[in-house]
């Protein structure tokens, strides 16, 4: 028999003894919570059960804190931790290192299951925003009224322009509470009838210390809201559901600060720009018809009556000359050009006349000199077939053939006597 | 622009300034008449005074709602380091 100095040692050692056991060093089970308690140091004591036992949990603050709902009393749940014994009662417990609501996923899914779902539904759809005022009188702002959200934004409106006026929803930014108390802002501000602009705030957190603002019913209300609605949750690079559906996103407090009024500065140049743009404007317009008048006021159709008459008249007969000289130059140019014409004409007829008769006598002269007639005046004669065929061949006629031999001035009728054919010519 | 009403109009900023902007390009395309050009003018002269004005009409508050009852707070500027 072992012996124990104290009930603490005997505890110690049990609890030791649990505490190398490979199962009940790192278990996970499910059950309902029952006797819920979240003691002001953020420590959580209750047990889970099933119908026939109970266990004691404990959850420290350190774990309980990264908790992304709120635990009541029948909640199923799974849990995580390990099996110890609590000296001081002797109670053996489980110390919970992360619980969760059983079978409703994890965060990041429903994150997406919802973004999904509102997509479809057109919650973010860009045609559904609402255009923030240029100048809002009064802004609801809906924020912790604790930590450095809040005056951020009061520093940034102070310094870009001192005339604004805000009212502040003070509301819970994290945990269950978060998108109901939200969603309450909504309500109040839409209620009041004189705020123009409302701005959500949050600053930078962890997934889990944001997803208040991933809630379906506060997207609904931000949709549904007839003011503009800033969202600035988080970081530049957080994204909630709160920021899509919003009219507006800014990437910090900060930036909705500067999104929601406008530099004072800026507003007075744009102002300043205008109005003396109008004086210009109006200048130059009266400028122009003082001119005008003037020029009218020294015509001289204003002096004498009949200047105008006058002036009229004079035209008249310049456009009269005009007219005559127009005509005689008309005529004048016509008859020369016909004249010329005829003479042309004339000319042209004559050599062309002469051309072709010259043409004409060469030709007969050159005809002449290759007559026949010529060659046999010079004692030569041709001779003819008794078909009047003039003979070039000797081939042609034969001994006993009549022919005819024509001389210059008659015809002599001969029979062929004989054929003798040159060779070698 | 249909109403020409005094400058005690509730018109917004951003209504007004849109109104002098077609104010300030019509009369500086110079085809309008010179009585309806005056008009147009002291319109303009108008909306001017009356943005000057909505510039600097809200004055600076800064309140909290008290949730438990309903009314606004000054919210403690002290709180707010510069």
């Amino acid at each position: 028999m072992f012996l124990f100095e104290t009930v603490t040692e005997l505890n110690n050692y049990v609890n030791d003894l649990l505490s190398d056991d490979n199962e009940l060093s790192s278990l996970s089970v499910s059950g309902e919570i029952s006797g819920f308690k979240k003691y002001p140091s953020g420590h959580c004591y209750f047990s889970i059960k099933d119908d026939e036992s109970v266990v004691s949990c404990v959850m420290f603050s350190t774990n309980a804190y990264r908790l992304d709902f709120v635990p009541t009393d029948g909640m199923l749940v799974n849990v995580s931790g390990k099996a110890g014994i609590y000296s001081k009662t002797g109670k053996y417990q489980l110390y919970i290192s992360s619980m969760s609501v059983k079978g409703k996923g994890n965060l990041h899914e429903q994150y997406e299951m919802l973004f999904k779902k509102l997509t479809v539904e057109g919650l973010f759809d860009y045609s559904h925003k609402v255009k923030l005022p240029l100048l809002p009188k009064q802004i609801g702002i809906i924020s912790s009224s604790e930590g450095a959200v809040i005056h951020d934004i009061v520093l940034t409106l102070k310094r870009r322009n001192p005339h604004f006026s805000i009212i502040l929803y003070p509301c819970a930014v994290q945990g269950d509470d978060c998108p109901i108390q939200v969603r309450a802002g909504i309500d109040y501000f839409s209620k009041r009838n004189d705020i123009d602009v409302i701005i959500i705030a949050r600053g930078g957190g962890s997934f889990e210390d944001l997803f208040g603002f991933n809630d379906e019913k506060l997207a609904r209300a931000i949709y549904s809201c007839k003011i503009p609605i800033i969202s600035a949750i988080g970081h530049e690079v957080d994204h909630t559901i709160c920021d899509y559906v919003s009219d507006l996103r800014a990437a910090t407090p900060t930036a909705a600060a500067e999104l929601v009024l406008p530099r004072l500065s800026d507003l007075e140049t744009g102002l300043y720009n205008l109005s003396y743009s109008l004086d210009q404007a109006a200048t130059r317009k009266l400028e122009s018809e003082m001119k005008r008048l003037n020029m009218l006021r020294n015509h001289k159709a204003l002096y004498s009556p009949m200047f105008n008459v006058t002036i009229q008249l004079e035209k008249l007969r310049g456009l009269k000359r005009q007219l005559l000289s127009f005509e005689n130059n008309f005529y004048n140019a016509h008859i020369v050009s016909l004249e010329s014409l005829k003479n042309y004409l004339n000319v042209s007829f004559f050599d062309v006349l002469n051309a072709k008769k010259f043409e004409f006598y060469s030709k007969i002269d050159r005809i002449e000199s290759m007559s026949p007639l010529k060659v046999l005046a010079r004692g030569y004669s041709f001779v003819t077939d008794n078909q009047g065929k003039a003979v070039s061949d000797i081939n042609s006629i034969s001994i006993g053939d009549n022919i005819d031999i024509t001389l210059s001035n008659g015809t002599a009728s001969a029979q062929v006597i004989g054929v003798n054919e040159n060779y070698g010519e | 622009m249909a109403s020409k009403s005094t400058s005690k109009e509730d018109i917004k900023y951003e209504d007004a300034i849109a109104e002098l902007e077609a104010i300030v390009n019509q009369l500086s395309e110079g085809n309008v008449p010179l009585d309806k050009s005056l008009q147009l003018y002291s319109r303009g002269v108008e909306l001017t005074k009356l943005c000057e004005k909505k510039l600097k009409e809200v004055e600076q508050k800064i309140s909290i709602l008290n949730k438990e009852t309903n009314l606004e707070e000054p919210f403690l500027e002290e709180e707010i380091y510069e």
